[in-house]
């Protein structure tokens, strides 16, 4: 029930360690390796993660989709006044946006018509691109690019305008009026503004139409009533909210890390074995160690406590290495190899600066993930050398 | 032997140490950016990030409609819940949910 | 069911729990059937070294089972974002018919390892081992409450559904009439803070007394009363909010977490108490002070903290809810 702290004891365990070289250190090794390789999965997922919640709350409170037939359908503006006339519905905007798909690269640009009216885009504008001059963004058909985006057209040669091929194959050339902020880069990375009128050229669609309809509401006690009364007018239409969002990211990546984790345990099994194998295993250095240790008046249970001492040594130290050489191969190096997993195959690639995030829960998650079990597996073999009989190994 | 006992409690102490000033600088690294990826989000008004963008329905997985529901990005593997934007029915007494106490 | 990574970590350690567990169950059984501190059999010797073996096993069980306890009440606070309907911990484990009886598992497994372990310290302090059957016996025994939780561990994680919408512990602890606990909500506070605090006056009394016997019912006494009172009185004025019961929520970050605070005192407390007195019980030379003292002073803090919510509600308001 007493633990106390023993610096003799400590130091003994450290030497037994010492004169064992080689076979401490590969143990410590490998279990650092594989705890790093777990927290980089982790940390990565935790973060993409926390990305989207972060960002969520900036999304509108509903978005309105037709559906026609399970398929989603540009929706009518006729719609835009019964839908202001809802008690709680603070603005209903109209949204055109959709894919644009460059053949020369392969790539699929998303393209996002802008209200050039509101008073809040140029002031957004103006802090996500440096140097951004919005009269001239106004004054001709312009465009705001993500950092892909930039690179792409230039691979093609397009440095500063681009041509677009309309419904009706016809060109529509946009300027390139400015490069989003690189901190915005996961978000932006394959994301084109330009005014709405442009998008609807392009794209063909009906002065009329919209690709969706978001409302924005002050008070988040309303949504409920509000999308039961929209449902009552739209039947056809699909609501989707923040909260039903947040639901299914938290679930997708609980289910991605999850996924890796259950094939990560065949390795954490092999591991153990590797260990269990490798303790059990004495040579007889150390059953003369322990016979020594015996004849000069140590019991089993000091034997024991050594054990445990030498077992926290390796174990503890393996886990604050691997953190902090997966923050390091996180964050520091982007996570090369690795990031491969969570993103796509388009050539379109973000640079994959992730926001910091490391909580109480993640370390727990890793920490019960490699310490105990490395602990269970010496476990049984500390046990096995220290009732080694002294008579018997000194012989 | 307790002077290596004192080497080791001072390196344990020193990784210690040194995770801390990661997290930190990293931390300090990352503040501003949140405030302008916000600012983004708001503007755009889409969701999910442009990791994987070969399609709309894993481009903006929340807005993919009930046909792509079985969606073929990296990191979306076929599992109901999670791959498509779900919530439970909004009228008060929907048949497919199962209903605790 | 739910595959999330803190699941998996979970459900991992309980496996090992399980297999190590199994392993200690059938040693224990050839210890308390054969053990004899007096023959000088080989079969003697080698039970010796199996009885160290079980007791490190349970060492290694108990030891971890305390973070893991923390950690299972976070991860269920968790998965209550993804839970229709659940606003805590609550909610989740109300989701399944035996969610609360794995809490009282989870909180019964704790004391009874921990009281093993106690047993364990005295038994080794003796030489003559008066002890190590009846421990090994009383393994045996506990064994199976320790299956029970891991079955109860694993059937919860598994009938985790998104589908499902699950009661608020606003509606499960209420004084509605659908309320399944409706009515302890009878007990008038005066009743309920008096028995509270006269608990508590009785608790420090023996304490000085060191009446092992009476400290032992006390403690024992003070659980179930610190819990109802938790969930009648003190929680309103933790959520300053006279309709909300719940004894989960201010496990949460909205209240900074001080539900960790409350609990860990309380079952610390209580623990210390509980182990001193029995330990007093079967070896009357001794009266363990310092297990006495760190179970006042745990039970001290908890009565302090608890009784700072009201108060401090009524310094700054001038009102009782």
């Amino acid at each position: 029930m007493h633990i106390k702290f023993n610096t003799y004891l400590l130091a003994y365990a450290l030497n037994a360690l010492y004169r064992r070289g080689f076979k401490s250190f590969f143990t410590f090794l490998m279990l650092s390796f594989i705890t790093f390789l777990m927290a980089s999965i982790l940390i990565i997922a935790h973060a993409i993660k926390y990305e989207l919640s972060l960002t969520i709350d900036a999304l509108p409170e509903l978005t309105i989709q037709n559906l026609q037939a399970g398929r989603h359908q540009n929706i009518s503006l006729e719609h835009l006044d019964t839908l202001l006339d809802i008690h709680g519905v603070q603005r209903a905007i109209p949204r055109v946006w959709g894919f644009y798909y460059f053949d020369n690269a392969g790539v699929n640009f998303s393209v996002m018509g802008i209200d050039t009216f509101d008073h809040q885009t140029k002031e957004h504008l103006e802090t996500m691109v440096t140097a951004f001059d919005f009269e001239a963004f106004v004054a001709t058909p312009s465009m705001v690019v993500g950092k892909g985006v930039q690179r792409i057209l230039n691979e093609n040669y397009y440095k500063d305008y681009f041509n677009f091929i309309t419904t009706e194959g016809n060109f529509q050339k946009v300027s390139l009026a400015g490069v989003f902020d690189a901190r915005t880069s996961l978000e932006s990375n394959d994301m084109i503004f330009m005014p709405q009128e442009i998008v609807r050229n392009i794209f063909g669609m009906h002065p009329q139409e919209a690709t969706d309809i978001v409302l924005r509401i002050a008070n988040k006690d309303e949504i409920a009533t509000i999308i039961t009364k929209v449902k009552a007018l739209y039947p056809s239409s699909r609501i989707i909210t923040k909260e039903a969002m947040r639901v299914s990211y938290q679930s997708i990546f609980d289910y991605k890390s999850g996924i890796f984790l259950a094939l990560f345990l065949v390795c954490l099994v092999t591991f153990l074995m590797i260990v269990y194998d490798r303790a059990s295993g004495l040579s007889s250095e150390e059953k003369k160690e322990v016979g020594i240790l015996k004849a000069v008046g140590w019991q089993i249970n000091d034997i024991l406590k050594e054990k445990f001492y030498e077992a926290s040594i390796i174990a503890f130290s393996a886990f604050l290495c691997a953190i902090i050489a997966a923050l390091f191969f996180v964050y520091t190096l982007q996570a090369p190899l690795l990031r491969d997993i969570f993103t796509g195959y388009s050539v379109l690639k973000p640079t994959f600066v992730l926001p910091f995030v490391v909580d109480i829960q993640m370390l727990s998650v890793i920490f019960f993930l490699s310490v105990p079990i490395y602990m269970a597996a010496v476990l049984i073999p500390s046990w096995k050398t220290a009732t080694l009989d002294a008579d018997e190994v000194m012989r | 032997m307790k002077t290596q006992s004192i080497t080791f409690i001072a390196l344990f102490l020193g990784l210690i140490l040194t995770l801390s000033l990661q997290m930190f600088t990293l931390n300090q690294q990352f503040a501003d950016h949140q405030s302008i990826k916000r600012t983004f989000v708001l503007f755009s008004g889409l969701p999910d990030l442009s990791i994987a963008n070969e399609a709309l329905f894993v481009r903006f997985r929340s807005y993919a409609d009930t046909f792509s529901l079985f969606s073929n990005g990296p990191e979306l593997l076929e599992y109901a819940p999670s791959t498509f934007t779900y919530h439970p029915a909004y009228t008060p007494n929907p048949s497919r949910i199962e209903r605790a106490h | 069911m739910m595959l999330s990574p803190d699941v998996i970590a979970i459900l991992v350690l309980d496996a090992l729990f399980l297999l190590f567990g199994t392993f200690a169950f059938v040693l224990s059984l050839g210890i308390a059937r054969h053990f004899d501190a007096h023959s000088f059999h080989e079969r003697q010797y080698a039970l010796e070294k199996k009885a160290l073996l079980v007791a490190t096993i349970i060492q290694y069980i108990f030891y971890l089972k305390l973070p893991l306890f923390l950690f299972f009440i976070f991860t269920s606070d968790t998965i209550s974002n993804l839970i229709t309907g659940a606003m805590c911990a609550a909610g989740v484990v109300n989701s399944v018919d035996f969610g609360l009886l794995l809490f009282a598992f989870k909180i019964i497994n704790l004391y009874l390892f921990g009281f093993w372990l106690v047993l364990h310290t005295l038994d080794l302090k003796n030489e003559t081992l008066p002890y190590t059957r009846a421990k090994f016996s009383l393994f045996v025994l506990f064994f199976f409450f320790l299956v029970a939780e891991i079955f109860c561990d694993f059937y919860f994680f598994n009938a985790l559904n998104i589908d499902k919408i699950v009661s608020c512990c606003g509606t499960l602890f209420s004084a509605t009439s659908t309320s399944s606990i409706r009515f302890i909500f009878e007990l008038p506070h005066p009743i309920l803070l008096s028995m509270f605090y006269g608990t508590f006056a009785l608790h420090v009394m023996l304490f000085f007394r060191k009446d092992a016997l009476g400290f032992l019912l006390v403690n024992l006494f003070f659980i179930p009363l610190s819990i109802l009172a938790l969930i009648l009185f003190f929680g309103t004025y933790i959520y300053e909010l006279p309709t909300h019961h719940c004894p989960f929520c201010f496990l949460q970050k909205e209240y900074h977490y001080v539900g960790y605070l409350i609990y860990i005192t309380l079952f610390g407390g209580t623990f210390f108490g509980i182990s001193a007195s029995i330990m007093s019980l079967a070896d009357q030379r001794k009266t363990y002070a310092s297990f006495y003292r760190y179970s006042f002073y745990l039970t001290a803090l908890f009565v302090a903290i608890v009784s700072a919510y009201p108060l401090l509600y009524f310094y700054r308001n001038g009102v009782w809810l």
